[in-house]
């Protein structure tokens, strides 16, 4: 495989920022004033979450890093899923970035400009988390079509993969504004209490993102390894095989069970749980979604030729 | 405008590799760098099992994935059938490499860009056969004009059911390959 852990380190933090963008915008939706950590770590995350991506996918880069004036040319062809990355992921990064910027109290310096510019898109702002909302849904689909679209991998070459990816994306973004807003609560005006509230829906709510996800991933592996000789190969991979360390206890121990019991447990309990909690499971959980985009590119092997 | 095409008599393959070496030379390529692949399968059960080869390189697809795949547009197939790379253009991204099906590409960690077949093209202009076609002792290999039914390639295709590689694939390759 020419691709390895750039780029799905890339893929990632692309997915995990849309979904926390996603996030912040449901939060808002439902509760604007008790979820208002979770939104302001959502919209601080999202724009740079996914800059954070931009390096890793350079650095795979071969001329593109030494002749960076060549990368002008990424948005010109139409048909290739990589130029619609380019497409949506551009806006986003500035629009996430100054959409968290609102909700930051520093850099913002008394300058005239500065102020007239945070009018403005205080002004904006519902129309911009609007046109965000749809860049981050494309974002989320996006990342699991580059690899749907190949043909050549029968592992990725399937519908289901861009549904994975995206509730990937929803489950890690969600775990990432939990675990800043958690981190950030300390001194803040919102109490520990309240914000300990505030997660036990949210927590509930993950805890059938992550049942969802373990579905798609039990059809895909089930449904690829009864199909080609090569996908059934990929499928023994993660099962069985080379990765199977990775894939029981990066995908099945953290990203699954140990979220799952903590959440299952925090139910039974029928009182919020400490703060060390929600952090040990939506950690976890950040680490099980960067294992399932890295398996899902190590473990692709190509079709056969006879 | 002729369609130019590759016919491979696999019958006749002994798994020599000059055509590899070939066209390491005429490209000027490093010894781990392929752009023309060996394939071998053992097949059938004991006593009469064998051992066949399979010779890759890039199938000149009508429908090329590189093409489709490349966000630079650096893949391009020209009208005399040929897909060529633009390494002028490329950024390196592998996109290509993972897409082709036959796994028909490498990555040029010196120029930093995608590299594969071109089917000699500069000999071709001057009409001489690719260096793999003239480097096959077995006459196993042979190069013209796929659109042309007078052609050698042409009617080897008709006569000896010469068949694609994997066309379930949808990439309709023009490389031909008789098993039989």
């Amino acid at each position: 495989m020419a691709w390895g852990f750039p780029i799905a380190m890339y893929l990632f933090l692309a997915g995990m920022g849309a979904g926390a963008f996603l996030t912040a915008v449901v939060a808002e939706m439902y509760n604007k004033v008790a979820f208002r950590p979770l939104i302001r770590a959502g919209l601080v995350l999202s724009g740079i979450l996914v800059a954070l991506g931009i390096p890793f996918l350079i650095a795979d880069l071969g001329a593109g890093r030494t002749q960076p004036w060549r990368l002008i040319l990424l948005f010109a062809n139409p048909t290739s899923p990589m130029t619609w990355g380019v497409w949506v992921l551009t806006p986003f990064i500035p629009l996430g970035m100054v959409l968290g910027w609102l909700e930051v109290e520093f850099l913002n310096p008394p300058w005239r400009i500065v102020r007239w510019f945070r009018a403005l898109v205080t002004r904006w702002r519902t129309r911009l988390l609007q046109a965000g909302t749809l860049l981050a849904l494309s974002i989320a689909i996006y990342t699991g079509l580059l690899l749907g679209v190949v043909h050549g991998v029968p592992l990725w070459n399937t519908s289901i993969l861009p549904m994975l990816f995206f509730v990937s994306a929803l489950s890690t973004g969600l775990a990432a504004c939990v675990v800043l807003s958690q981190i950030t609560a300390v001194g803040m005006e919102h109490d520990g209490v309240h914000l300990a509230k505030s997660y036990f829906y949210v927590n509930q709510i993950h805890s059938a993102l992550i049942v969802v996800e373990t579905v798609f991933i039990f059809c895909w592996l089930f449904i690829v390894a009864n199909g080609s000789v090569t996908a059934a190969q990929s499928v023994e991979l993660l099962l069985t095989g080379k990765y199977s360390l990775f894939f029981w206890i990066g995908i099945g121990f953290f990203g699954v069970v140990d979220p799952l019991v903590i959440y299952i447990y925090e139910v039974v309990l029928g009182k919020p749980l400490k703060p060390y909690w929600v952090l040990i499971s939506d950690s976890s959980v950040i680490l099980g979604g960067l294992v399932l985009r890295y398996l899902v590119i190590a473990a692709a092997v190509p079709v056969i030729l006879t | 405008m002729p369609k130019y095409g590759l016919v491979t008599d696999l019958t006749k393959c002994a798994g020599c590799r000059a055509c590899t070496v070939a066209c390491q030379m005429q490209n000027d390529l490093q010894p781990y760098e392929r752009w023309v692949r060996v394939q071998e399968v053992d097949a059938g059960k004991f006593p009469s099992d064998t051992r066949r080869f399979l010779i890759v390189q890039c199938q000149h697809c009508d429908k090329a994935p590189c093409i489709s795949v490349c966000p630079v547009r650096a893949n391009y197939k020209r009208t005399d059938g040929i897909v060529m790379i633009d390494e002028d253009r490329c950024i390196g991204c592998k996109y290509c490499i993972v897409a082709c099906p036959y796994q028909a590409r490498i990555f040029n960690e010196e120029r930093g860009v995608a590299q594969k077949c071109w089917l000699c093209y500069k000999r071709v202009e001057k009409g001489v056969a690719p260096a793999c076609v003239v480097a096959c002792p077995a006459g196993a290999r042979y190069f013209g004009d796929l659109e042309d039914p007078d052609s050698e390639v042409s009617k080897l295709i008709v006569s000896r059911k010469a068949a694609k590689l994997r066309p379930d694939l949808g990439t309709e390759p023009n490389s031909y390959y008789i098993r039989s």
